[in-house]
């Protein structure tokens, strides 16, 4: 175990290492980041109520952590009771099972940016199942094509020039677009228009989902969430457990802070989504799948979610409702984009590394990485530990045995003890 | 052997080992302010060892320092990992308990309230500085005004507020081991700092901190990043440095 480790710990500061050194990333975060001040202290002087919004949706989403295993019982009776589907997936191949029964061979999805759709490793799967599946967020399309990963949580290709994306659109579309970013959105729009019309499912995440009516809050920009929710014959909805609160008012509380925190005044679109389409105009007799989808689906995702409830410093990482402020005033992340993280990022994306996805192993040069400065939690809307937290897992690290050698030899010669 | 009157300046291994000026500045700002202090045979506190993961290690030298340090009426050190280990790691987690342990800041300011370090008695310092909030002494130990109270006691120094200051400050990069770890990517961080966040003016003299690691990492970037900003006079001091320039030197 400790080669392999150690090797895994070499290709991770290699790749931070050659992300620092680039300088695409370099000019693409800085740009990003004062761009991203500027924006929200617009938005915070407009709304200067905000930060007393999140301190109420902080004890909602407590109340929610704690009363999960009801909510989403809750969720299941009234999404079925208005002709949806709903399945509890309690493991990643339970979720993704239940998904493939729902696309056929050669069936067109589009995607609206979800991050829990790739604890599923979705696209890799539907592709294997036949499907050719079409990322629309402009942000999650440009890493599509690039086959890079998401280096933002809420903005996936934050670290990409407008320079590298203009040439990368020049391949995939097969001719020359200048490096401005209206004429590069434009030509995005063209290329994806006949994907929603070719489509046959839709998948979305959600940002918020109400139990007392099963409605899935969904916040949107670009307008492709509702194209994506609106146009195929179904449309499945990925959710981790943690997106669920109470009641509707409760889910407009999550799109209000939210946005507001992840630098926007208002959204364009915000989507409140309860059942499959339907119309009643003849004879009031229901039938299912009038403009919109026929059939709906919500997949609520445990994958060891309930298991870092259980753990009440864990647990706070769960209030998490990506909206990325962390990581723009992150000693580090600026430096190195999504290096710094497996999928999710920064020194919270050590915990759910270990809980999500990749593991304790993948998690420690995550959680080695965090100078534990606590500037990320100054600034989150659920005032989220993170020091707290890594030193936890730095402890459960030690523990196993998997602190890098780096680290421990200094920490040895500093200590004069010899460490295992 | 009793220390009951006594005051303890814990030196701290960065101090002791990679910062001999500056701790020799922390020594004689004390003298002149006529306080009696004595020093040990140091070990580790055992911060490191708690910040890598290992608890277990750190509470034994923790129990071990006990012995050493317990005795004394008042522990004094310029090092935020040092102040923090005692107040934090061995009072809360290892439910050790200790004398009052102050940062020498906290112990000056006190100076000055009691009228011994008074603004009479310094000389003029003719720079212009930039506090820099160490995380392990602001955001983790509520210490953000006691520093600044010193530095406006000292007459001809100019003070450059940054953009982003006490809770919000930017981290040198030098902080949870990461230079350990990371060592070019931690003073990397400590550049980015310099010059994204805080936006020092090339007319700037001195970053003026209250941590060792914080020191070193600023060094660091400043040495190996910051070629081509204008910024290669800039000092990177400690704290007790400008008030022993004060004092006289």
């Amino acid at each position: 175990m400790g080669e392999n480790f150690e090797r895994l710990v070499g290709d991770y500061l290699q790749a931070l290492w050659d992300a620092a050194m680039d300088d695409h990333i370099r000019l693409a975060l800085s740009r990003a980041v004062e761009s991203f001040r500027r924006n929200r202290a617009a938005a915070f002087k407009l709304y200067p109520w905000v930060e007393e919004k999140a301190e109420r949706l902080r004890e909602v989403k407590d109340y929610s952590l704690l009363h999960v295993d009801e909510l989403a019982r809750e969720v299941k009776d009234r999404v079925e009771d208005l002709h949806g589907n709903c399945i509890i997936a309690e493991t990643v191949e339970e979720a993704m099972e239940y998904i493939g029964d729902q696309v056929k061979p050669g069936d067109v999805v589009v995607k609206a940016k979800s991050i829990t759709s790739e604890e599923l490793h979705l696209n890799p799967r539907l592709e294997e199942l036949g499907c050719k599946v079409y990322e629309t967020d402009l942000g999650e399309f440009i890493i599509q094509n690039l086959g890079s990963r998401p280096m933002h949580i809420l903005s996936p290709a934050i670290h990409v020039s407008r320079e590298r994306v203009a040439e990368l659109f020049s391949k995939v579309m097969g001719r020359e677009f200048p490096p401005d970013i209206p004429t590069l959105a434009g030509a995005a729009r063209e290329f994806l228009r006949e994907k929603f019309l070719e489509a046959k499912v839709g998948i979305s995440g959600a940002n918020a989902i109400a139990a007392e009516t099963g409605t899935t809050f969904l916040i949107g920009n670009e307008g492709n969430t509702r194209l994506v929710t609106g146009l195929p014959e179904k449309h499945i909805v990925i959710a981790g457990l943690e997106k669920i609160v109470p009641t509707l008012q409760d889910g407009m509380l999550v799109v209000e802070v939210v946005s507001r925190y992840a630098n926007y005044k208002a959204p364009a679109y915000v989507s409140l989504i309860s059942g499959p389409s339907k119309t009643g105009d003849i004879e009031k007799q229901i039938v299912y799948g009038a403009h919109g989808p026929r059939e709906y689906h919500v997949v609520l995702l445990d994958n060891h979610r309930r298991e870092m409830i259980k753990d009440p410093v864990y647990r706070q990482a769960l209030r998490c409702l990506r909206c990325g402020a962390c990581l723009y005033e992150c000693t580090i992340y600026p430096l190195v984009a999504g290096y710094y993280g497996y999928l999710y990022m920064g020194g919270i994306g050590a915990v759910f590394t270990k809980y999500l996805i990749g593991g304790m192993e993948n998690a420690a040069p995550i959680a080695y990485t965090c100078t534990l400065c606590g500037r990320c939690k100054e600034y989150c809307p659920m005032k989220i530990d993170v020091p707290e937290m890594i030193l936890k897992l730095r402890s459960e690290l030690a523990e196993r045995g998997l602190v890098p050698e780096r680290v421990r030899g200094n920490v040895e010669e500093i200590t004069g003890r010899k460490l295992e | 052997m009793s220390h009951e009157d006594g005051i303890l300046l814990w030196r701290g291994c960065t101090y002791r080992n990679q910062l001999p000026e500056e701790l020799k500045s922390i020594e004689r700002v004390l003298r002149r302010v006529d306080v009696a202090f004595s020093t040990l045979e140091e070990g580790c506190c055992g911060y490191p060892l708690f910040l890598s993961g290992y608890q277990r290690e750190a509470r034994d030298l923790a129990v071990e320092n006990i012995d050493e340090i317990g005795s004394f009426r008042l522990i004094v050190t310029a090092c935020p990992a040092c102040l923090r280990a005692f107040k934090e790691v061995y009072e809360e987690h290892f439910g050790l308990s200790l004398p009052p342990v102050l940062h020498l800041t906290q112990f000056l300011d006190e100076k000055v309230k009691e009228g011994v370090l008074t603004r009479d008695r310094l000389r003029p310092v003719k720079l212009k500085v930039m506090y820099h909030d160490p995380c392990e002494l602001g955001r983790a130990m509520g210490v953000y005004e006691e520093p600044r109270r010193l530095l406006g006691l000292v007459p001809g120094l100019r003070l450059f507020e940054q953009r982003f200051t006490r809770e919000a400050s930017a981290c040198c990069g030098g902080g949870g081991l990461l230079p350990a770890f990371f060592p070019s990517l931690a003073s990397m961080a400590a550049a980015r700092k310099l010059t994204q966040e805080d936006r020092v003016p090339e007319d700037l003299d001195a970053v003026v901190t209250t941590c060792p690691q914080c020191i070193l990492n600023l060094r660091k970037g400043l040495e190996m990043w910051v070629e081509e900003e204008g910024l290669e006079d800039l000092q990177v001091l400690d704290l007790a440095q400008i008030l022993d320039m004060a004092l006289g030197g």
